[in-house]
């Protein structure tokens, strides 16, 4: 599939794209795992063009905020569309996750 | 396989392989029926709700096996729009309510966090069995009044 994503200092933005359900999310958690053993630590996630989010989808944020954890790394979210926050918010996941409306927000707040 | 039969414009049936290349076009005829009725944002999460019962049908009961087969019947009747999908894997027993407080950052129980939003996207759920056939029933409502 591949990602596409941008550098900024040293923090990767990955815009993530149409759906994140089952089918799509191992895939994509691939993609994201080989970023971070590439040696980046510091992601803004941008889902601007994010239109629909699962569980599946919801586990792939999980897994990457655990693995960047462990570095000592951050994960920040930026620009979420309001059908995708809602199923942030239906599972408490707002509260674990930094949330910004821009990007530019989220990169000033590293 | 993916099948659509639209017997009217308030009841379709559906045959689909438990693949999960086909949960995008399962999930996208739901909110597309669904919108008829309902508003987008609950279409929406009808939509979702959808995706989550077929997931864990192909990942938990059909363990992932493409060639097995879930139907689904979608209709509106009255003052509901209602789903029921079935699948022969083992008899599925859900637990009587899906907890928030085990969605841990630390803990994520497989198949739980789909449970859940089901359970509040939806207005009703009901999981069945029919010993006669070996065959698991979810029928899904949500309402249109209230």
């Amino acid at each position: 599939m591949g990602l596409q994503t941008e550098k900024k200092g040293d923090i990767v933005i990955i815009y993530l794209q149409g759906r994140l359900d089952v089918h799509k999310s191992l895939e994509v958690e691939q993609d994201i795992n080989e970023i971070i053993e590439k040696g980046e630590k510091n992601i803004i996630f941008n889902l601007k063009e994010l239109s629909y989010l699962s569980s599946s989808g919801l586990r792939v944020f999980i897994a990457t905020l655990r693995k960047l954890k462990e570095i000592n790394g951050l994960l920040k979210i930026a620009e979420i569309q309001a059908n995708v926050a809602k199923i942030f918010k239906i599972v408490e996941f707002d509260d674990i996750f930094e949330m910004y409306n821009t990007t530019e927000e989220a990169l000033k707040s590293f | 396989m993916f099948k659509v039969e639209e017997k009217s414009s308030d009841s379709i049936f559906i045959e689909m392989n438990a693949d999960t290349a086909n949960i995008e076009m399962i999930t996208e005829l739901i909110m597309d029926f669904s919108s008829r009725f309902i508003s987008e944002e609950q279409a929406y999460k009808m939509g979702v709700a959808v995706d989550e019962a077929v997931t864990n049908i192909i990942m938990y009961a059909y363990s992932s096996d493409p060639e097995k087969v879930i139907f689904l019947h979608l209709f509106k009747k009255h003052d509901e729009i209602a789903i029921q999908i079935e699948n022969f894997g083992p008899k599925f027993t859900p637990p009587v309510i899906v907890e928030k407080k085990k969605f841990s950052f630390d803990k994520l129980e497989e198949g739980g966090l789909g449970l859940y939003l089901m359970q509040e996207f939806m207005d009703e759920l009901r999981f069945l069995y029919d010993f006669q056939v070996c065959k698991n029933i979810l029928v899904m409502k949500k309402y249109l009044i209230g």
